[in-house]
């Protein structure tokens, strides 16, 4: 097998396995719904919560954790593997857990004949949940590796979601806090500046993997 | 081929708020034989000078170089890393994990791509630390000393000419801490060790050559006999048949029941208020003692 194959293989093993509980459970929760809201409108409503609010807040609490909550740590800091591998080998589980449930989730709405075309074509579809998913891995990363502390990121990166969701008004309507609003595709889909808040939520989920980076080679503060 | 560690002037100081710790405090230090022992008691700054050497921690100020690398720079650190194998004193596992698929997976962190080299290089530590019996079973049902044999074989998958265990007894017991030193001293043949400790026994069965750190400072550097030499002179035997133990400036490095009474073994400069005191041949943990004393530090003795 191919050696970043075997490495995923480790990563996702190697965890603890309430990581992969979590996400299967709010998948199955979402499911239960679609099947008792089925034929109503608010199957639409709960499918485009699970995809745009509920997969990016489970991966932005796990990548809080992806690194910090590791047992080996002090092991894996002394190997010449170089920051930014290390990151993106913890994060790549995460990510795909997202997609996966992410697909499944649509797979079973088709399934059920719950018509989620109102959220777009499938490549639209799938923004939806990628592009904020993108910005809270990036957050929960970054703030993990600030207070030196995978819960303390979990938290703040959840409350970084609450606020969001509470502020709703706040968000839509300010120039600059709309582009990184998490839940832009949920309020306002038709918005001509729907893509820019996307790009934006991928851009600021990028900048804060590389000041994540930086930060992780202070390897001393996290032992 | 071995190589060799170069300390100058290494100070490490931990702050936090107006506290300010001096873990290091000017180490100077040379190391380039087999097997070398670090002894300290808890606190002494050993963990912290691992760290450093093991590029996971930087200094505050003073030089390091390994094998030719000042690793004050980023990819002297990454170069260095390359050639070293790491035992830290908290070794974490993953307990889901079985021996095999873990050393596999730190050989994969260090760079070892080829499956079929891997594979067999694996196989060849888990048999030099004796654990083929055991390979593919899960860590999490592993004893302490199964553990930390599967510590070494992670830190020797890659070959390395520079092999850091810190305090690797500790917590063993008794019969696992001589399998584990015996481990140790068959592997010094091919590359350098940098043993930690504060078990004197680790040092003396082990170690040609060897430094104490304490507070942050080498109080010596030479080999374990000439610190037990050190004491020659100053170690004693008491037998009293009372239960007080003897004090008057005296350190008790070990005490044993007899049918006559209590017999110490004291350190110290002159037994004055013990006639009965008869001169003892000192053993290294005399010398460690006779040293701590005569450097005004404390040190755990057998007194309790
Ligand atoms: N990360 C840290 N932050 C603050 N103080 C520390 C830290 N690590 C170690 N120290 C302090 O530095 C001193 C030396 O610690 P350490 O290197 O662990 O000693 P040893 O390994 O010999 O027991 C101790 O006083 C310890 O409390
Ligand atoms: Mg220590």
């Amino acid at each position: 097998m191919n050696a970043s194959l075997v490495t995923l293989r480790y990563a996702v093993f190697s965890r603890r396995a309430d990581q992969y509980w979590f996400p299967a459970a709010f998948l199955a929760l979402f499911l239960i719904m679609l099947v008792i809201l089925r034929g109503s409108v608010n199957a639409f409503t709960a499918a485009q919560a699970y995809l745009a609010a509920i997969i990016p807040m489970l991966a932005g609490i796990l990548s809080a954790y992806a690194v910090l909550d590791d047992p080996a740590l002090e092991l894996m800091f002394a190997t010449p593997r170089p920051s930014w591998r290390l990151l993106l080998e913890r994060l790549a589980p995460i990510f795909l857990v997202s997609l996966l449930t992410a697909l499944g989730f649509q797979g079973t709405a088709a399934g059920l004949q719950v018509d989620l075309s109102g959220l777009g074509n499938f490549i639209v579809t799938q923004l939806i949940w990628f592009c904020p998913t993108a910005a809270l891995m990036g957050l929960g990363s970054l703030l993990a590796f600030v207070l030196a502390a995978p819960t303390g990121g979990a938290l703040a990166v959840g409350g970084v979601w609450i606020a969001q969701v509470i502020l709703r008004g706040w968000f839509l309507t300010h120039p600059l806090a709309r582009h990184v609003y998490l839940f832009y595709s949920i309020h306002v889909p038709e918005d001509p500046f729907l893509p820019v808040n996307q790009l934006s939520l991928v851009g600021l989920g990028v900048f804060c993997l590389i000041a994540a980076c930086w930060l992780l080679d202070r390897q001393e503060r996290y032992i | 081929m071995t190589i060799s560690i170069q300390i100058n002037q290494l100070k490490k100081t931990y702050r936090s708020g107006a506290k300010a710790v001096h873990a290091l405090d000017g180490v100077d230090l040379d190391i380039n034989s087999g097997m070398f022992g670090l002894l300290g008691p808890n606190g002494a700054g050993k963990t912290t000078l691992m760290r450093i050497l093991a590029g996971i921690a930087s200094p505050t100020s003073g030089r390091v170089v390994v094998g030719g690398y000042d690793i004050s720079g980023a990819k002297n650190r990454a170069i260095v890393k390359g050639m070293l194998g790491y035992l830290p004193q908290e070794l974490g596992l993953y307990p889901e994990l079985t021996a095999r698929q873990f050393v596999d997976y730190m050989a994969i962190l260090k760079g070892m791509d080829d499956a079929r080299r891997r594979s067999a290089r694996v196989s060849e530590v888990l048999e030099m630390v004796g654990l083929t019996a055991q390979a593919d079973r899960k860590l999490k049902g592993f004893s302490g000393g199964m553990k930390r044999r599967a510590g070494i074989a992670q830190a020797l998958v890659n070959d390395p000419r520079l092999l850091i265990v810190d305090e690797p007894t500790a917590g063993l017991d008794p019969e696992e801490r001589i399998r584990f030193r015996n481990l140790l001293v068959s592997l010094a043949s091919e590359r350098i060790i940098l043993l930690s400790t504060h078990i004197v026994e680790d040092i003396g069965q082990t170690c040609r050559d060897m430094a104490v750190l304490s507070r942050g400072q080498i109080l010596f550097r030479g080999s374990p006999n000439a610190l037990t030499q050190a004491a020659a002179g100053h170690v004693w035997t008491v037998t009293t048949a009372e239960p007080r133990r003897p004090d008057n400036g005296l350190s008790v490095v070990s005490m044993l029941h007899l049918a006559e009474g209590v017999q110490y073994r004291l350190v110290g400069v002159h037994p004055e208020s013990y006639p009965g005191a008869a001169a003892a041949q000192p053993g290294l943990e005399d010398g460690y003692v006779w040293l701590m004393k005569e450097k005004n530090q404390a040190v755990e003795t057998m007194a309790a």
